[in-house]
C-alpha cells in the first residue's frame, strides 16, 4: 500500500465536455481510517474532485487508485462495495420511509436483488442504529427534519459496507447543533468503525475540529494538504478566500477556530 | 398482489358472460371445455361458441394491452422523473398513428403478413419513431431525461401534423378507418393477433421487471444510482427499449388507448409505494383488470343506453379509448383528492 492510503489521486485532470469546470492536475492521498476534509471557495471543483474520487466521473488524465487498483478498471458494483458517495443534493421521493432508503443502500452488496433477505434487514437495522435513526423506521423522508434525513442517508451509505465514505457538503443545510452532530458522527465512524471519510465542506471550523487532514483547493488545483493547524492559517485563508481571517485559540483544549473578519470597505454602514 | 391476481382471474372468468347477447358464464365456458348443453352440435350451441370466441379474444387482447400499458407507464414515469409521463411520451403513439394512416391511404392490406394494414403500418411507424428518438438523444444530448422527453414531444407533434395532412388527403371511407383506429379498440375476431403479440410483449414485461431494482436506485437521482454501481446509461437505454417495444405492440394491436398508462401506475403507487419490485407486477395485473372492465363498459353502455332511452337494443360497442378516459379521469380525480385528505389529516 502506498503509505497506507485508501485512495490516491495522481496528476488527475478533468474537463466537462462544455468546459464549465476544469480540474487539475491534482494530487491527493486519503489515508486509511482518517477523516479528510476538502475546502475551497465556490466553484473551484471540490464536487468534481469528489465525483472523481468515488468513480462517478472518470478522469480525463491521470489515475485514481483505490487500494492499489486503478479505480477506472474496477467494475461498478465492486467499486460501490469499496466507496459510498452521498451527493450534496439529490431529490429522493419524499414518500420513501427511512427503512426503504437504507435498504436501497444494500443494492451493491445484497445477494438477491428481488427479495430482501434477513441479512439485508439486519444490516439495515444496524446501520440505522449506528447513525441514531433506529427508531425512525417507518417515518417518511418528507416528515423528517434535515438532520434526521441526513443521518438516514448516511445510514444508507453505510449499508453498502464501504471502506471509504465520500460526502459532498453533508452539513450545508443544517443548524449548528446538527452540524456538530453530523461532524461527531463521522468522527466516530472513523475512530470506532475504522472507516475512511472524505468530505467537501465550506465549514472551516467543522473541518478544524473533526478532520485529521485538510486539503485546500483553489481554481481546480490542490494548494496544500496537512493537519488543520498547519493548513487553516489566517494568511493562507486570506489568499484562498480573499477575505482577512483571524484565529482564536483555546489553549486548554489545544484547539483553534478561524473567522472571516470583514475589511472596512466591506462593512455595510 | 394476491388481491390483484384474484381480481384478474375473476374478471377473466366472467368476461365471456358479458355483452349484448345474454349467454351466461357457465354456458360460455362450457362451449370451450365441452360440458353442458353447448357440447351439442345444435345451431344454438355453435352460436354460443362463436360469441365465446369473440368475447374471449377481446378479453385476452384487453388483458395484454392493459398490462403492457400499465408497466410501460410506471417505468416511463420513474425514468423521466415526471408524473405526467405516459407510454406515449416519446411520440410512439403519434408515429404509430401516422404509420397506420399511411398504410390506409396506400391500401397496404395485402402486404400485411396476415396483419391488418393498420397494424403493420403502426408497427413500422412506432419503430421509426423509437429509432429516431434514440438516435437523436444519443448523439445530440446523450440521452438525458428532459431533452429526451422534449425530443419525443417534438417528434410527436411532427407526426401529428403529418397525420392531419394524411387525413386531409384521405377520402371519406379512409378517413373513417383512420379515425376509428385512432380511438383504439380491443375488438378482434381471432386469437391469432393477440397471441402473435404475446411473445414480444412478454419480453418487454420481463425486461421492465428486471430493470426494477435499478429503477429503485434511479429514483434517488442518476448520480447516487451510479455511485451505487448502477450502469445508468445502460439501464436507461434498456428501459426505453423495453417500454417502447411493449408500447409499439399495444399500439399496433389495439391503437393508441389512452390514460391506462397514467392512471394505473399512479393509483397502484398510492397503495403499494415506490418499490418497483412490487409496483411493476402489481401495476401490470391491475392494468389488465382495468382494461377488461373498461371493455365490459364499452360493450354494455350502448346496450343500457338503448334499453333505457330508445327501446332498441344496440349491439355496437363504444371505442375503448373513450371509456378508459371517460371513466378513468373521474376515478383518478377522486383518488387524488382522497389521498390528499388522508395526508392532511394523518
Amino acid at each position: 500500500m502506498n503509505n497506507g492510503a485508501f485512495l490516491t489521486m495522481s496528476d488527475v485532470r478533468f474537463g466537462y465536455p462544455r468546459g464549465a469546470v476544469f480540474l487539475g492536475p491534482c494530487d491527493l492521498a486519503v489515508r486509511v481510517g482518517t477523516f479528510h476534509a476538502v475546502l475551497g471557495p465556490n466553484g473551484v471543483g471540490k464536487s468534481t474532485l469528489l465525483r472523481l474520487a468515488c468513480g462517478v466521473l472518470t478522469p480525463s488524465g491521470g489515475v485514481v487508485t483505490c487500494e492499489d487498483r486503478n479505480l477506472a478498471t474496477i467494475p461498478e458494483l465492486e467499486r460501490a462495495r469499496r466507496i459510498a458517495f452521498l451527493p450534496q443534493r439529490f431529490d429522493a421521493p419524499l414518500d420513501l420511509s427511512a427503512r426503504e432508503v437504507v435498504m436501497l443502500g444494500r443494492f451493491p452488496i445484497r445477494r438477491n436483488r428481488f427479495f430482501d433477505s434477513l441479512e439485508d434487514e439486519r444490516a439495515a437495522g444496524e446501520c440505522m442504529a449506528t447513525t441514531g435513526v433506529g427508531d425512525l423506521g417507518d417515518r417518511r423522508l418528507g416528515d423528517m427534519s434535515g438532520g434526521e434525513a441526513q443521518r438516514v442517508h448516511i445510514a444508507a451509505a453505510l449499508a453498502q459496507k464501504p471502506g471509504l465514505l465520500v460526502l459532498d457538503e453533508p452539513t450545508s443545510s443544517l443548524d449548528p447543533y446538527h452540524q456538530m452532530e453530523i461532524g461527531g458522527l463521522l468522527r466516530k465512524l472513523c475512530d470506532e468503525a475504522g472507516l475512511t471519510v472524505l468530505v467537501a465542506t465550506h465549514d472551516l471550523n467543522l473541518a478544524g475540529q473533526f478532520a485529521d487532514c485538510v486539503t485546500l483547493v483553489v481554481d481546480g488545483a490542490v494548494v496544500c494538504t496537512g493537519t488543520p493547524q498547519e493548513t487553516l492559517t489566517p494568511d493562507r485563508l486570506r489568499s484562498v478566500y480573499g477575505v482577512p481571517f483571524e484565529r482564536f485559540c483555546k489553549s486548554s483544549q489545544g484547539r483553534s477556530w478561524v473567522f472571516p473578519i470583514p475589511e472596512e470597505a466591506m462593512t455595510v454602514s | 398482489m394476491i388481491f390483484g391476481v384474484v381480481a384478474l382471474l375473476i374478471v377473466v372468468a366472467i368476461s365471456p358472460g358479458i355483452g349484448s347477447q345474454p349467454i351466461g358464464v357457465a354456458r360460455a365456458w362450457g362451449s370451450v371445455f365441452g360440458f353442458g348443453e353447448a357440447g351439442e352440435s345444435s345451431v344454438e350451441a355453435s352460436i354460443v361458441r362463436e360469441i365465446m370466441r369473440l368475447r374471449l379474444s377481446r378479453t385476452i387482447c384487453a388483458l395484454l394491452a392493459g398490462t403492457t400499458l400499465a408497466l410501460c407507464g410506471a417505468v416511463t414515469q420513474t425514468q423521466f422523473r415526471n408524473v405526467l409521463a405516459t407510454p406515449y411520451t416519446l411520440g410512439i403513439a403519434s408515429g404509430g398513428a401516422l404509420g397506420a394512416a399511411i398504410s390506409v391511404l396506400l391500401g397496404l392490406d395485402q402486404f400485411g403478413f396476415g396483419l391488418p394494414g393498420e397494424s403493420l403500418g403502426a408497427l413500422l411507424g412506432c419503430a421509426a419513431v423509437v429509432g429516431l428518438v434514440l438516435l437523436l438523444a444519443g448523439t445530440l444530448y446523450g440521452l438525458s431525461g428532459n431533452s429526451l422527453v422534449l425530443a419525443g414531444v417534438a417528434i410527436g407533434f411532427f407526426c401529428s401534423a403529418m397525420l392531419m395532412f394524411a387525413t386531409y388527403l384521405a377520402d371519406v371511407r379512409e378517413k373513417d378507418r383512420i379515425v376509428r383506429w385512432m380511438m383504439g379498440s380491443v375488438a378482434t375476431f381471432r386469437f391469432r393477433e393477440p397471441l402473435q403479440m404475446l411473445g414480444p410483449m412478454a419480453v418487454s414485461w420481463a425486461g421492465m421487471i428486471a430493470c426494477g431494482p435499478g429503477l429503485n436506485q434511479l429514483q434517488l437521482g442518476e448520480e447516487l444510482a451510479s455511485a451505487r454501481g448502477v450502469r445508468v446509461g445502460l439501464l436507461q437505454v434498456a428501459n426505453i427499449g423495453f417500454a417502447s417495444l411493449g408500447t409499439a405492440c399495444v399500439v399496433s394491436l389495439c391503437g393508441p388507448i389512452g390514460f391506462v398508462g397514467l392512471l394505473v401506475p399512479h393509483t397502484v403507487r398510492l397503495v403499494v409505494g415506490r418499490d418497483h419490485r412490487l409496483l411493476l407486477p402489481v401495476a401490470g395485473v391491475w392494468g389488465g383488470v382495468f382494461l377488461i372492465v373498461c371493455d365490459w363498459l364499452a360493450r354494455l353502455l350502448p346496450l343500457w343506453w338503448g334499453r333505457c332511452f330508445s327501446g332498441e337494443i344496440s349491439a355496437a360497442a363504444l371505442p375503448i379509448g373513450v371509456v378508459t378516459s371517460a371513466v378513468g379521469a373521474p376515478v383518478f380525480l377522486l383518488l387524488l383528492c382522497k389521498d390528499r385528505a388522508i395526508r392532511k389529516n394523518g
